[in-house]
């Protein structure tokens, strides 16, 4: 069941109807409830897991506040952070690690046999287990009291809206909200998540996957194509994976907001980024605030001598880049922004939390720059093998146009529109008042725009919906 | 308490006011935005709901027998095998009628044949009955099958309540309708210059899609093997999914009276030997088959290996004097269980005679 299908839609119905029906405690019995059936819809099997981990994190945490000294207290976090790191390292990375040991022994000449274990990864494995850790540090830190009742805290950890793809909540902004009754949304406030729904769909359905086939074309057979194609390619993957994803966290704004609960913003128009140290404080902001609170500042942050910091900076980007899968590709891709990262600290380019500031037009060189840097550096992220990076990279050298370019020209104007749509949408987007998108239009000029995604959305729907890219992560 | 009143129905006129605003924008660029599409659609090509340029020429061809009147004696359907095999002319040569119609369409592995045979070709031809020639790659669960998803995507093949709301939706928007060539603005600012309507193809009847096989020699009679071991045949297994497929069609066609004939298709001995396993595994899924068709109490009729190698110039399709040879040797055997009793025949319109179908 994904956001952009139709029985995404009708459960959401139900469950949206059903719930202001119902008191407080109801409400979560029923939202626990009704994201089980979300989450064994793709399969149920996976659902133990999920049970264990929520288990496993209830009473760690309830050991960690409740220890009487602090070695006790550090030992019980171990075993917390270590149960999530255990089944997330089982299920995502032994493949990766077997597979990477077993070429390292046949680079040594030995050739011993491989026994792969083919294991599945459950989907939103990352998101799940990163909210299980995440809850036993702000417990250790007594940032936050251990959850009493675990119902609330199974809703906090299985909670659809976020379950499959993010944003990543942090307990002590989740939680709280769980536990105390929730307000019905006010009129303004549910025409805003209906907007948000509405602008999600129109960038999944729409934009990001109007340029995918472009994208995997380009990634799946480079050679030949020259560069315009190629460069063509590289663009409409990241317009693509932006559309896709900040697409999905829209969505799970939306339908949260409907359900009077807030949760993080995952985007902040990233590719107006001036530097890639905006990029990141504006791009998978959950995820990059997380990297931040818990692996950053543990190793030290920047409270520590400049190449340190600069260690740290490395470090916390490449576990990152391996964050997102057990491939080389995102090793490599985080560690390249990692050293970006370091080099514009070193450089004096230091960007304040929050929300950056609206982009000028002087900004726009800076911009241009820190976007090519940026798509060139999701070649490594798109790309299946290092190889296959290096090989798009060669291939834009080749030639301006290829003997097998394809249909360059079409493809050109539709990433050309995409990255328009893109700019627009960001543009308005800035302009916002917090819970009142494009509230400053006319009622006419609001319903044109909803027409316009009607349109938009008529045209690009029609099809099996596809998968969001996050939820292989 | 008078205050509040006046107060709320002066927020609610404020509201119904700004409802009305935001329909009238909305509706006023959604009908503008589907009027030109309306307009334009003139100076398109006719829509192309199918997954395959043969499907959509087939039932062109379909819809003009059913506007005639025309019922089905008998229709041939499968794969590109007996799109290429079944020679319609010399079936009804051998059997007296006179609307045989090959309707087979290529890479219509079990799970295709049965919505297509069931959902399009049923309601359109009425066949009286049904020769359904299959071969292994039909079953053949064990690699990705791009046909059936392909065929479970395209709008009038699409399955379920969205397959159907969508057909609806295309028939009255013309947004919807025209999806495809909004998709891409180029090609369609190139269609609307043109101006005239050209088809996108040439329709023709029935089987004339598929022409019959020339010999294939050198590094294409290579590519051919490679493309089949590696390709159609791989993993080979025939899955739950394809052999249900096959089992339900034929309980299907019971239940609507339409006698149903199964014909294990020939293959040349390179063939069978190409599976993972060797001949073994072909004849293994031969009788299989024969026993699952059996058991829903269709008839069956092994012609396998009634074709020398000699006569497959690509492994899979017979050449065009071996087929209609072969279709002699079917309409013979259809004769033998009792299929060549005449029966009342009707006009059929100019291009979709069984005269024209022969190829």
């Amino acid at each position: 069941m994904i956001f952009n299908s139709l029985q995404f839609a009708l459960f959401f119905a139900v469950v949206l109807a059903v719930y202001w029906f119902l008191p407080h405690r109801g409400q979560n019995w029923f939202l626990l409830v009704a994201s089980y059936v979300f989450y064994g819809y793709w399969d149920y099997r996976l659902l133990g897991l999920l049970v264990f981990v929520t288990l496993s994190a209830f009473f760690t945490a309830q050991q960690i506040a409740a220890a009487p000294t602090a070695t006790a207290r550090k030992r019980w976090l171990w075993a917390a952070v270590a149960v999530n790191l255990v089944v997330l390292g089982f299920f995502k990375y032994f493949g990766f690690f077997v597979d990477s040991a077993h070429r390292i022994t046949e680079l040594a000449g030995l050739d011993l046999p491989r026994q792969v274990l083919d294991v599945v990864l459950p989907i939103g494995i990352s998101f799940y287990t990163f909210h299980a850790i995440s809850y036993a540090m702000d417990t250790f830190r007594e940032r936050i009291e251990p959850e009493r009742s675990l119902p609330t805290f199974a809703l906090f950890m299985s909670y659809f809206p976020l379950l499959l793809a993010g944003p990543i909540e942090r307990a002590w902004h989740l939680l709280p909200e769980l536990r105390n009754p929730r307000k019905r949304p006010s009129a303004q406030s549910a025409y805003s998540g209906v907007v948000l729904i509405v602008l999600g769909l129109v960038k999944k359905v729409v934009i990001a996957d109007a340029v995918a086939p472009i994208a995997a074309q380009a990634f799946g057979s480079p050679d030949g194509r020259g560069a315009i194609p190629l460069i063509t390619g590289a663009v409409a993957f990241a317009i693509q994976i932006y559309g896709d994803f900040s697409g999905y966290s829209d969505i799970a704004r939306g339908t949260s907001r409907l359900l009077g609960i807030e949760v993080f913003r995952n985007f902040e128009q990233p590719y107006f980024s001036r530097n890639v140290t905006q990029f990141w404080r504006t791009w998978h902001i959950s995820l990059s605030s997380w990297l931040h609170d818990y692996l950053y500042i543990p190793l030290g942050g920047n409270k520590v001598s400049d190449l340190v910091t600069y260690r740290n900076l490395f470090l916390t980007m490449l576990l990152g880049g391996l964050w997102h899968g057990a491939s080389w590709t995102f090793v490599v891709w985080g560690g390249l922004h990692g050293i970006a990262l370091a080099i514009e600290r070193a450089t004096g380019r230091y960007e304040a939390r929050g929300r950056p500031a609206s982009p000028r037009w002087r900004d726009v060189p800076a911009i241009l720059g820190t976007f090519t840097l940026v798509t060139a550096l999701w070649v490594f992220f798109r790309s299946a093998s290092i190889a296959d990076a290096l090989n798009f990279f060669g291939g834009i050298f080749t030639s301006v146009v290829g003997p097998r370019a394809g249909a360059w020209k079409g493809n050109l104007v539709t990433v050309a529109a995409m990255v328009a749509a893109v700019i627009a949408i960001d543009l308005a987007d800035r302009n916002r008042a917090r819970l009142q998108p494009l509230v400053r239009w006319s009622p006419m000029l609001q319903g044109a725009a909803a027409g316009a995604a009607v349109v938009l959305l008529l045209v690009w729907s029609g099809k099996p919906p596809t998968p969001f890219i996050y939820f292989q992560f | 308490m008078g205050g509040s009143t006046v107060s709320r129905s002066v927020v609610t006129r404020a509201r119904a006011r700004w409802l009305a605003a935001f329909l009238a924008g909305l509706l006023a660029v959604v009908l503008l935005a589907d009027g030109a599409v309306t307009l334009a659609e003139k100076r398109l090509a006719p829509v192309d709901d199918y997954y395959d340029v043969r499907a959509l020429d087939v039932v062109h061809d379909m819809n003009r027998l059913e506007a005639a009147g025309v019922h089905s004696d008998a229709v041939l359907v499968g794969t590109s095998q007996m799109a290429r095999g079944g020679v319609p002319r010399a079936l009804e040569k051998q059997l007296g009628w006179a609307h045989i119609h090959n309707v087979a369409l290529p890479g219509a592995s079990t799970p295709v044949v049965k919505p297509w045979l069931l959902d399009q070709v049923v309601p359109r031809l009425h066949p009286e009955r049904v020769v359904w020639g299959v071969s292994s790659i039909d079953f053949n669960g064990g690699r990705p099958n791009p046909v059936i998803k392909n065929y479970d995507s395209a709008r009038a093949t699409r399955p379920g309540i969205l397959g159907s709301a969508d057909r609806l939706l295309a028939s009255n928007v013309a947004l919807a309708r025209r999806r495809v060539e909004l998709r891409e603005p180029i090609q369609l600012a190139h269609d609307l210059r043109s101006g005239a309507p050209a088809a996108k193809h040439a329709a023709k009847p029935m089987s004339k899609l598929l022409g019959p096989m020339r010999t294939t020699k050198g590094r294409h009679l290579k590519r051919a093997a490679s493309y089949l071991q590696n390709s159609q045949l791989a993993d080979f297994k025939a899955t739950p999914r394809y052999v249900h497929a096959f089992t339900s069609t034929l309980r299907e066609l019971h239940a609507k009276h339409i006698e149903t004939v199964v014909v294990i298709m020939p293959v040349p001995s390179t063939f069978r030997a190409m599976h993972p396993h060797g001949d073994a595994q072909y004849q293994a899924w031969r009788r299989m088959t024969i026993a699952a068709a059996r058991r829903t109490g269709t008839k069956v009729l092994d012609l396998n290996a009634t074709e020398p190698d000699i006569d497959f110039p690509d492994y899979v399709h017979l050449t065009r004097p071996a087929a209609q040879a072969w279709s002699t040797l079917l309409g013979q055997d259809l004769r033998g269980i009792g299929w060549a009793r005449a029966t009342p025949t009707a006009a059929a319109p100019p291009g979709t005679s069984s005269a024209s179908a022969s190829g």
